[in-house]
């Protein structure tokens, strides 16, 4: 599963990013795919991207509710976690991707669960995601998505080629650009020692889609009648879970490890006979 | 709508012994993707997949650390 699971990851970061030789010129691709929200992280400001983040686009939105809520972005992140829940975070996300890569480098590895700062995630849904965007377009008329403006590092990530192939964008890069270009080395610094970090403690998508982890349509099924409690799953577990006491827990990614582990056949997904 | 429908979910699915609550489970996804399916035809019709093109084909400068 692993494997089909990769696999996955890799093709999705290419139907996200297909424009590859964008990110040498320094420029957007433009286009009506753009209307189209992906479930991963994924900015819209990257040269290479065919569709649009749903974060960004719902951090623009709250930035100017005059015009409304954008209920094709509240529906599209709505429809992938009531389908999906943390799924996408585990097969459909480029940055979750690039952090598991990471994690294969050798180095010394941190396999603490830290349980609480899995709440940070929340708090920058709530404060940088919700609250700022709408506060700020309140106080001036207009806001702006503030988890992007100072944290999102696929966003850099997007940055830094715009900064190295434009000119004219080269110029404006500040202390902001400095401030988002060191939490990215940092998460990528980290994702070597722990297991998807910024997944773990910081994306606020995937504190959406945690929050439908249970309720959503594919999730996993454990069938208490066959499983032995021999604890494998909870080895195999790389987010630290207990797959059998904590089935579909809000921080589960889905990623099947547990499943294709589990040597009673007690951990499935919905649908799987 | 989903706000006050969640906390209620975790509770029924703590208290799930069989298998009816997860029938019950099943049929509030079904409904949310149906809500799901009904914004996005909503925002369809209104020009919101417009609005996010727009954003999109544009460079965010916040996104990427230069607002």
């Amino acid at each position: 599963m692993d494997k089909r699971r990769k696999i996955t990851q890799f093709i999705t970061t290419l139907l996200y990013n297909p424009f590859v030789t964008n990110l040498f010129k320094g420029r957007l691709h433009t286009g009506s795919t753009k209307g189209v929200c992906v479930p991963g992280l994924n900015c819209y400001s990257c040269p290479a991207a065919a569709g649009s983040c749903p974060l960004g686009s719902l951090q623009q939105n709250l930035g100017n509710l005059k015009k409304g809520v954008n209920t094709y972005v509240v529906g599209s992140i709505l429809f992938f976690a009531a389908l999906f829940g943390r799924f996408v975070c585990g097969w459909l996300c480029p940055f979750g991707l690039l952090q598991e890569l990471l994690y294969k480098i050798p180095f010394p590895k941190c396999v603490k669960r830290f349980k609480y700062l899995g709440w940070l995630k929340y708090v920058m849904l709530v404060v940088l995601v919700i609250a700022l965007p709408i506060v700020i377009s309140i106080e001036k008329g207009m806001g702006y998505p503030a988890f992007c403006k100072y944290i999102c590092p696929q966003g850099t990530i997007g940055g830094m080629f715009l900064i190295g192939f434009n000119e004219t964008l080269r110029a404006q890069a500040g202390l902001t650009f400095i401030i988002k270009t060191i939490i990215l080395v940092g998460i990528l610094i980290c994702s070597m020692s722990i297991f998807r970090p910024f997944c773990r403690f910081i994306c606020p998508l995937g504190a959406i889609y945690g929050l439908f982890n249970k309720i959503a349509l594919i999730r996993i099924k454990h069938d208490k009648t066959t499983c032995t409690n021999c604890g494998v799953c909870e080895k195999a577990c790389p987010m630290k879970l207990n797959p059998v006491t904590e089935c579909n827990h809000a921080d589960c990614i889905r990623c099947g490890k547990c499943i294709s582990k589990c040597p009673a056949g007690s951990l499935k997904f919905t649908g799987k006979k | 709508m989903t706000g006050w429908m969640i906390p209620f979910m975790m509770r029924s699915i703590h208290r799930s012994k069989n298998g009816v609550f997860m029938k019950k489970i099943n049929l509030i996804g079904i409904i949310l993707l149906i809500l799901s399916v009904v914004l996005i035809t909503i925002g369809a019709y209104t020009g919101k997949v417009k609005e996010t093109e727009r954003k999109g084909n544009t460079i965010c400068l916040e996104c990427i650390g230069l607002g």
